[in-house]
């Protein structure tokens, strides 16, 4: 009974540990521990786990636990994985945090922070960079790039009730679409 | 109650965010305006430790956040409060799967879901933009560092030509700052 907890719990903190900035190094280690180590999925079914869990909301590697976990090893397991998901972040976060708490007053440390936040800039205009190459691709979207930037940007609106306008639109779009091929 | 405070808007971040990564940074922008939990200064340090430590990227900036918000008990609950709604509709998904992942509603609902989340993602560049180079607070600077827009051009050209891991440039940046005196 407590074996499927433990193995787990287990594999989804050494998941979770080794995704390092971005969701995009979890899928190597996934397909040697679950295709080629246990054998619970096939490549394919892996890669479609994936997509699914890119699409639904909150955090990628929290989705793939639920997802893979769940439908072979049960619900407690998954909850298991999960909490296997939160621990490894939440101990080294936490130290950081607290020891940068301590020093953050230094000037060394100031100045090295001015320099990050050049960085950090850069990361996520880059990070911007690829969702516009992948997600804007036709006038209509352009319209609701623009439209969720300015929103944004002068603050007219929450970043929730953006998104929920945004898929409502999407939905919209793709009616007057369909509607519009049929003669 | 700060930590109800705190779980209220980390289960709508967790519940609103999509596509991993820094997804949830446009939400944890609107809560530097909402509540005086953190600045848009220590959002940007978060942004960066966050890259630069192993984890999901969203689960350390939430465990940052929630930590500078209400100390220790405040990481825990952020962070917990961020995956609870993933689990819960993950689970619901997952006794629905052959029906849902190839359901046309979803497709056109992303559809409109990818352009957004991109515009939203490019207004947290400009105001990180402004932050990293400029003396104001806002999306527009009120003065502009030539010493920083230098760093953050360089920076860009880095990124974009070599796209080496995040914690490279973090670690670039905090050098050059250092050394410099930015």
């Amino acid at each position: 009974m407590a074996k499927p907890l433990l193995d787990a719990f287990l594999l989804f903190c050494r998941v979770s540990a080794v995704a390092f900035g971005g969701g995009y190094t979890v899928l190597p280690l996934l397909q040697k521990e679950l295709v080629d180590g246990r054998g619970w999925l096939t490549e394919a079914e892996l890669s479609d786990c994936y997509a699914l869990a890119q699409c639904l909301p909150g955090l990628i590697v929290i989705n793939m636990a639920v997802l893979v976990v769940r439908p072979r090893l049960g619900r407690a397991a998954a909850w298991s994985a999960c909490l296997g998901v939160l621990l490894p972040p939440l101990l080294i976060v936490l130290l950081i945090a607290a020891l940068l708490g301590n020093f953050v007053h230094l000037p060394v440390v100031q100045h090295a922070l001015a320099g990050i936040r050049c960085a950090v800039a850069a990361l996520v205009v880059w990070s911007a960079y690829r969702l516009i190459r992948s997600g804007v691709r036709d006038w209509p979207a352009a319209g609701l790039f623009m439209a969720a930037l300015a929103l944004l940007l002068f603050d007219w609106l929450s970043p929730a009730l953006i998104i929920l306008a945004a898929a409502g639109a999407g939905l919209l779009l793709g009616r007057l679409r369909e509607r519009r091929a049929k003669p | 109650m700060i930590y109800a405070h705190l779980a209220w808007e980390f289960l709508q971040i967790g519940l609103f965010a999509i596509g991993g990564g820094l997804a949830a940074l446009p939400f944890l922008h609107d809560l530097v305006g909402k509540y005086d939990w953190f600045t848009l200064a220590e959002l940007a340090d978060m942004v960066a430790v966050a890259e630069s430590t192993p984890g999901p990227v969203g689960l350390n900036m939430a465990t940052y956040a929630g930590y500078q918000a209400a100390g220790l008990l405040g990481g825990v609950v952020a962070s917990v409060a961020l995956i609870l709604p993933s689990i819960l509709v993950a689970s619901l998904v997952c006794r629905f799967l052959t029906r849902f992942s190839n359901s046309r509603a979803i497709e056109q609902m992303f559809a409109g879901l990818r352009p957004a989340v991109a515009g939203l993602m490019s207004a947290i560049g400009l105001s990180l933009i402004s932050l990293a180079v400029g003396a104001g607070s806002g999306a527009f600077p009120a003065s502009i560092s030539a010493k920083a827009l230098l760093l953050f051009c360089l920076m860009l050209a880095a990124v974009f030509i070599w796209k080496k891991h995040p914690i490279v440039y973090v670690a670039a940046g905090a050098v050059i700052g250092a050394l410099f005196r930015f």
